[in-house]
């Protein structure tokens, strides 16, 4: 069991996070916001590297600071730094080590560990001669090898190729059906979309929403996005669009349409046509990542509206 | 069996800290560079070494080069690498994240790094001495090195190794940059404090003047140049007053282990690069 209470953190005069109240009982809990929103701060209170500046954080009850505490966690940082002349199996058995265990127990535990990871075959090679997918995978090597009982992957899916996210998401997935607590952190909501039961949503060092992806999903639905139409002929593009009842704004300049709408098979329909007839060079949507996402969560209110809708169904 | 477990983990951070010491580059090349003074050393134009008894041919050039340059800056810059090089560059988040208490971590790499300084200080001393006392050539009939200077610079060696150690584990875990604090403390501190009379009562909270004083006790009153160097700032009010050489180096070093041990455990992980 996960929880922080009252945790804010300081760098300097930089509030990392601010006032975070939340508990994760178990299961696979998704972490998401921006670069710099404070996710990386909350991973590393969790995993005893970092101490809460005001608050408290427990891991089961215990105060990850705490050496002890550690040998429940699993931590797969976000940080691309090894010991580059060690093989994959070394590094892992060398941090097992340090635990504690005789030599032979942390060399079996470690091949056990790249085992599961996929990395067998590439165990005995230097960390240095390693792809960034490879990298990835035997940091969350070493995050797996004790059985830890909590589970915390930061962006855990960088430099991975499709495959290997398939693989690493099914592994996930293993861990959770077999009662390990796991709590990963992405700025791409999709990935965690695939494995996430509940979604923190962290923008500021606030906690901004914490209820299931179905739920911010929901609200992401009905968000108006903005297409960028390149054109030999922009102007004709524009007039037609107009007749488009979808199409709430346009914005016309020498080469392209910014078109902003709310979606739906009219429009779609619309562009088709005007592809068909050689008015269309390329269609680009300019906000379908998350900082749009966030921007609207958080610019239009959707967020506060949402929380106080909650409230008040929880009230009644 | 909690004592068991800290003990096999502090071990463990000091075998870990040799074998990356092992692979660093500069120690394989301080260790070429004493093989090749001492390979010179045994063609010295017999009219220095006239000039010299046998003593004096060993002791100055090791004590200026072990003991006043080698031991001191060598020492340190490992002793701060091994603590802050994994901090510069980030991958101490893996090992912080494990369940080992900071000390233990700490305490392991100032082991290893004590170990190796006094090894190689004694082995480049006793390699030095070797090359003088062999029998070879006329100059050197009467004048082979006392084997009891080998020893005092051999226990010099080892006395001195913990403390430059600690140094530079403190400095590795205190400051942003490092390197220029140890540099500080060995060409400035110490050289400074060296001038400041006996009565002053600061000599003992340097490891150069203690170890200065151990060699002049164990060898029994150099005579000669190495008496002369070794002996030149003794003089003064108070030098009875100063602690025991052992004494005095053990109880600088335990301060400043206490210290490092301390600032390292409550250092927090920092996630900037620092490169």
């Amino acid at each position: 069991m996960i929880e922080f209470r009252g945790v804010s953190k300081w760098y300097g005069q930089v509030a990392a996070l601010t006032d975070v109240s939340v508990k994760i009982d178990g299961g696979i809990v998704g972490l998401v916001g921006r670069n710099g929103a404070g996710k990386s701060t909350m991973m590393n209170l969790l995993a005893g590297l970092l101490r809460p500046s005001r608050g408290e954080v427990l891991v089961d009850g215990v105060e990850p600071w705490r050496a002890d505490t550690r040998r429940r966690i699993g931590f797969c940082p976000d940080v691309d730094s090894f010991y580059e002349d060690l093989s994959g199996h070394a590094f892992v058995a060398w941090l097992l080590r340090l635990h504690g265990l005789r030599a032979r127990e942390a060399r079996e535990l470690a091949a056990h560990a790249m085992d599961r990871v996929g990395l067998t075959d590439a165990m005995h090679r230097t960390i240095r001669g390693y792809s960034k997918g490879m990298r990835q995978r035997v940091k969350l090597a070493q995050a797996l090898a004790r059985d830890p009982s909590t589970l915390l992957l930061d962006e855990p899916m960088t430099g991975l190729d499709p495959i290997a996210r398939h693989d690493i998401t099914a592994l996930v997935v293993s861990l959770h059906e077999a009662g390990v607590t796991v709590l990963v952190s992405s700025h791409v909501l999709q990935e965690l979309e695939e494995i996430a039961v509940r979604v923190l949503l962290v923008h500021q060092g606030r906690l901004l929403a914490d209820g299931s992806v179905h739920e911010l999903r929901r609200l992401l639905e009905d968000r108006p996005y903005r297409l960028l139409i390149h054109s030999p002929r922009p102007r004709d593009v524009a007039a037609r669009l107009t007749a488009v009842a979808v199409v709430r704004g346009l914005t016309l300049d020498q080469e392209a349409v910014e078109v902003e709408t709310d979606g739906g098979g009219d429009l779609f329909a619309t562009l088709t046509e005007l592809g068909a007839e050689g008015l269309i060079e390329e269609v680009r949507p300019l906000d379908d990542d998350l900082e749009a996402v966030f921007a609207y969560l958080v610019d239009d209110g959707l967020l506060s509206r949402w929380r106080r809708e909650r409230d008040r169904e929880a009230r009644a | 069996m909690m004592v068991a477990i800290r003990t096999r983990q502090t071990l463990e951070a000091c075998r870990q800290a040799l074998c990356l010491l092992r692979s660093h580059r500069l120690l394989w090349l301080i260790l070429a560079g004493a093989a090749l003074v001492i390979g010179i050393s045994v063609f010295v134009p017999d009219k220095v070494a006239r000039r010299l008894t046998g003593d004096d041919l060993f002791g100055l050039p090791a004590y200026l080069l072990v003991f006043q340059f080698g031991l001191p800056t060598i020492l340190s810059y490992f002793g701060l690498w091994a603590v802050h090089d994994e901090i510069s560059d980030r991958s101490v988040v893996h090992v912080f994240a494990q369940p080992v208490p900071r000390p233990c971590l700490l305490v392991g790499k100032w082991l290893a790094v004590t170990l190796v300084g006094a090894l190689a200080g004694a082995a480049i001393c006793a390699a030095y001495w070797l090359a003088l006392a062999l029998p070879d050539r006329p100059w050197r009939r009467g004048l082979a090195p006392d084997p009891d200077v080998l020893a005092a610079f051999v226990q010099g060696a080892a006395l001195a190794a913990p403390g430059y150690a600690a140094v530079g584990a403190f400095c590795g875990a205190t400051f942003r940059r490092p390197l220029i604090a140890a540099i500080l403390f060995v060409v400035g501190w110490e050289v400074a404090v060296s001038n400041v009379p006996p009565r002053a009562g600061v000599r003992d909270l340097t490891i150069a003047d203690p170890v200065r004083r151990f060699l002049v006790e164990r060898i029994g009153e150099p005579t000669g140049e190495l008496g002369e160097l070794l002996q030149a700032s003794m003089a003064g009010q108070g030098a009875g007053e100063l602690r025991e050489p052992f004494a005095a180096v053990a109880w600088f070093t335990a301060v400043v282990l206490l210290a490092a041990t301390v600032i390292y455990s409550r250092r927090e992980y920092d996630a900037r690069s620092r490169d």
